[in-house]
């Protein structure tokens, strides 16, 4: 008797599951695509001074200000070559990452559904630091840091929305041949932010 | 420009060659003997593995000073300068080349290469250069090649001495002699030499080479007891000094580095009969830098280096003529090896017992095989059997053809085991030998707070393994005519647990940490083409030319997965990168060439070398590590040296010479290699009748 009940159950349950779906494709509209966003010259404490992060949202396309670092307002926050995202020890928020590798930001369009968004635990960040872990080389010779190409963020912000991003430049006007005498701590990136809740980066 | 002086030069070349009919030949390049190949005296024609030799003529017209100089003439050999300048044999680099002197190796590499300007070529009577893996006979090291210098051998009473003066106040002073009596000969020799160095930026501190001067001796001293014994030692010593001056934060760090070395070599030959010879040799070595500088402003110790090896080893080696058609070599020895140097946390020993064997059989006067085999049981590391098999068919006596296979490796060094240097001089970065950290202690450092991240590899750290090759030959020579020959060689190396360094973590300063991985599996792959052409009585011309094409093969893999991507010159945005993009190995000339013109008359001579690399790979712009940018590399050059000379019939010969006509310098990838250099130079030598 119990199990023809979960059989039945199961039965509705699978039902329900192609009829949803049956109703989402008549009625699926065309999504305009999403557009590209770029970024320039945020500047991650590049004096030294402060030791503190500095914070940006996704969402509005703004930096936000240090007094709201305790807030959802921010998505993501850099400092040096540190990046985190808002949840964990970081903030608040209902933010995660991970970083995707062999990747341009154009071909990637949708995050695949088996993806694990990692939070932040500092000194352990979902962006793993130090050169080669995560978003960038360190080139000692030449005391200059690199974007590693193919390499992107995938990004879930405060508000559970999610975006990637490409990190383009480290320094100061983004010099396509960056020197160590070049201002550092300057970020330009693109990136692109999908409102709607969906995992459809495109 | 270059190209166009090139052109103009190989178009000289060819009038030349067009010009008369001959009287000389060069049918005789394959009756050369060389030791080096087999192990055994061998004509060069014989040994079926790819050989170069440089006469005592060669160098001499060449107007060389140091080894590194004749050796960055010859085909194929690619000159590195980190850490000295080292040679690079068919695409492996210099830590894979083992240096002989008489058939010992030299000890004293720092950062894996043997400082090649260390060796004086004044004394030397010739030069052999074997390519490809040779760990069958050598062992450890001979993974790329081998090249073994031979010293002059006392062969009459004379007396010899030579001053040469330059530019950049470079002096070379030289005597030598040797004397016969009876049975018993002894030979001397003494060099001086010394530079002011020079200097590519003006604006900064110290200069980009800074003076030195270095001496070497040598001594070798033989008795022949009867006509079936004789027994010999060679005393050898070397001393550098330089004065050491860069700037350090605000103030100025000076000092006076140097290095000390000595060979002894003792040997007694034993023929039994016309079929059984037997060779003892003894051979002793150390080699010993210490460098101490200080800051100036108030003369505290800066930078303390401290690094001594010795190398003590016997050695027998018998060889068994069984027939006229097949003669074997049996040999064997004892290796024991002690570092003490404040690189490392105390002092390191090792040892190593090996045997090796190699049979040479002479098929129906066609075909030539020679098969050999290696054991060597290293008391730090897994023992290594090391196999040859060459073969070599002349269906005509003008072709031959040749293969070889053979198998090298290359047991991690004590660098790579027990180095535990922090370089403060360099921005503070730390290496640490792969049995000095764990990934336990890195996480404790984490925890102190003393290092910020630990990278991929710091939580992979294991015991090391050595790396092995294998190599393939494929090969021939032609004599065209009396005049004209040439050779063509394929070679192949595939290289695998490659020891590398990689970074492990980060200090608070952001100073990295590296220590040793076997991450990497490479091959190196190319051609080498060799043609010598004897244009008139007195010109001879010698053409050379190397493809090569090196590859991590990891990378291949990844391009082939599309994994691999980089950045466009003046974009910043990522494109996949496909195999096109992809140049190898850094630090490999795709192309190098050489053209040589000698002309003697036995009264003057006069030479004109031109010698071409094209560009090498030397960073990383695009953050992906590899080399796929036309800026990632060196620039390509053309060096042109000049020379001629006189010799007067009594004994004194005049020289002058233009090094590097053309001034190319590459201030930046290339500071080794000097700008224009003039130099004149004077030689006499007093030849005594011997008295019988």
């Amino acid at each position: 008797m119990k199990q023809l009940v979960l059989k039945i159950a199961a039965g509705v349950f699978l039902f329900s599951l192609v009829n949803a779906s049956c109703k989402k494709d008549n009625t699926t509209q065309p999504v305009p695509p999403l557009e590209a966003t770029s970024v320039s010259n945020i500047e991650a404490d590049p004096a030294l001074t402060g030791n503190h992060f500095a914070f940006f949202s996704l969402e509005t396309n703004q930096q936000i200000a240090l007094a709201d670092s305790a807030t959802t307002k921010w998505d993501i926050g850099f400092r040096g070559t540190t990046i985190i995202t808002n949840n964990g020890n970081s903030g608040p928020g209902n933010g995660g990452a991970f970083v995707q590798t062999g990747a341009t930001f154009s071909a990637y369009t949708t995050i695949a559904v088996d993806s694990i968004f990692k939070t932040d635990a500092a000194p352990v960040y979902a962006i793993p630091t130090g050169s080669g872990n995560g978003w960038y080389n360190y080139d000692f010779a030449n005391n200059v840091i690199a974007p590693i190409p193919g390499r992107l963020l995938i990004i879930r912000t405060a508000n559970g929305n999610y975006s990637k991003i490409e990190i383009l430049s480290y320094y100061k006007d983004a010099p396509t041949a960056p020197t160590s005498t070049d201002a550092a701590r300057y970020y330009s990136f693109q990136f692109m932010y999908q409102p709607d809740g969906t995992k459809s980066l495109k | 420009m270059l190209k166009g002086i090139l052109l103009l030069y190989s178009m000289a070349c060819i009038v030349l060659i067009a010009e008369a009919q001959t009287n000389d030949t060069t049918a005789n390049i394959l009756d050369e003997l060389v030791v080096t190949a087999t192990r055994n005296q061998n004509k060069l024609g014989n040994v079926a593995v790819p050989v170069t030799i440089v006469n005592k003529k060669t160098i001499q017209q060449s107007g060389s000073l140091r080894l590194n100089q004749i050796l960055q003439e010859q085909t194929g050999l690619f000159l590195s300068n980190n850490f000295g300048s080292g040679v690079q044999i068919q695409g492996l680099s210099a830590d894979y080349v083992l240096i002989l002197i008489d058939g010992q190796p030299l000890v004293g590499r720092n950062g894996g290469v043997l400082d090649l300007s260390r060796i004086t070529v004044n004394n030397i009577a010739k030069i052999e250069i074997v390519k490809g893996p040779s760990s069958s006979l050598y062992g450890s090291e001979a993974m790329g090649g081998v090249i073994n210098i031979i010293t002059d051998k006392s062969l009459a009473n004379n007396l010899n001495a030579s001053l040469r003066y330059g530019s950049y106040n470079t002096s070379d002073a030289n005597i030598s002699g040797s004397l016969q009596l009876n049975k018993f000969n002894i030979s001397a020799f003494a060099n001086r030499n010394g530079s002011n160095g020079y200097d590519f930026n003006k604006n900064d501190t110290g200069k980009t080479v800074q003076p030195y001067y270095s001496y070497t001796t040598q001594v070798k001293l033989e008795q022949q007891f009867s006509n079936a014994v004789k027994a010999g030692v060679l005393f050898r010593y070397y001393y550098e000094h330089q004065n050491s001056l860069y700037s350090a934060g605000n103030d100025i760090v000076s000092g006076n580095p140097t290095i000390k070395e000595y060979n002894i070599n003792p040997y007694v030959n034993i023929r039994f009969n016309s079929k059984v010879r037997t060779a003892f040799n003894g051979y002793a070595t150390q080699y010993e830098s210490a460098a101490k500088e200080y800051l100036q402003h108030n003369d505290s110790l800066y930078y303390n280096d401290f690094f001594q090896q010795r190398f003590l080893r016997i050695e027998n080696q018998t060889d068994v003529n069984i027939s006229s058609a097949n003669a074997l070599t049996l040999g064997g020895g004892y290796t024991h090896e002690r570092l003490n140097t404040n690189r490392y946390s105390g002092i390191r020993t090792n040892s190593i017992a090996y045997f090796y064997a190699q049979d040479e059989q002479h098929i129906a006067d066609k075909l030539i095989v020679i098969a050999g085999l290696r054991y060597d049981d290293n008391a730090a590391y897994a023992s290594r059997l090391s196999p040859k098999l060459a073969i070599q068919y002349h269906p005509v006596n003008k072709l031959r053809i040749n293969a070889s296979y053979g198998a090298g490796f290359k047991a991690p060094d004590y660098r790579q085991l027990y180095l535990n240097f922090t370089n403060n001089a360099a921005g503070g970065y730390t290496v640490y030998g792969a049995n000095e950290i764990t990934t336990t202690q890195l996480q404790q450092q984490l925890e102190q707070g003393s290092i910020i991240s630990i990278t991929p590899f710091g939580n992979q750290l294991q015991l090391l393994k050595p790396e092995y090759s294998k190599g393939l030959n494929i090969g021939g020579s032609y004599q065209f005519s009396k005049s004209l020959f040439g050779k063509v060689n394929f070679f192949r190396n595939d290289i695998s647990n490659l020891i590398t360094t990689e970074v492990i973590a980060y200090k608070s300063n952001n100073a990295p940490i590296y220590s040793y991985f076997n991450v990497n599996s490479v091959f190196t792959e190319g051609t080498e083409l060799q043609f010598n052409y004897q244009v008139t009585k007195n010109i001879k011309a010698e053409a050379g030319y190397q493809y090569l094409v090196t590859a991590d093969k990891d990378v291949l893999d990844q391009i082939k997965e599309g994994k691999l991507f980089g950045k466009p010159e003046g974009s910043l945005e990522s494109v996949q990168l496909t195999r096109s993009d992809y140049g190898g190995l850094n630090g490999r000339s795709k192309h190098m060439a050489n053209l040589k013109l000698f002309y003697d008359n036995k009264k003057w001579m006069a030479t004109i070398r031109g010698i071409y690399a094209s560009r090498w790979g030397v960073a990383d712009k695009d953050g992906n590590l590899i080399l796929n940018r036309d800026d990632e590399y060196a620039k390509g050059y053309v060096l042109l040296n000049l020379s001629s000379g006189y010799h007067f019939n009594n004994g004194l010969r005049l020289m002058a010479g233009i090094d590097n006509l053309l001034n190319y310098r590459d201030t930046q990838w290339l500071q080794q290699q000097p700008g224009i250099s003039i130099y004149g130079s004077v030689q006499y030598s007093i030849n005594f009748k011997n008295k019988k």
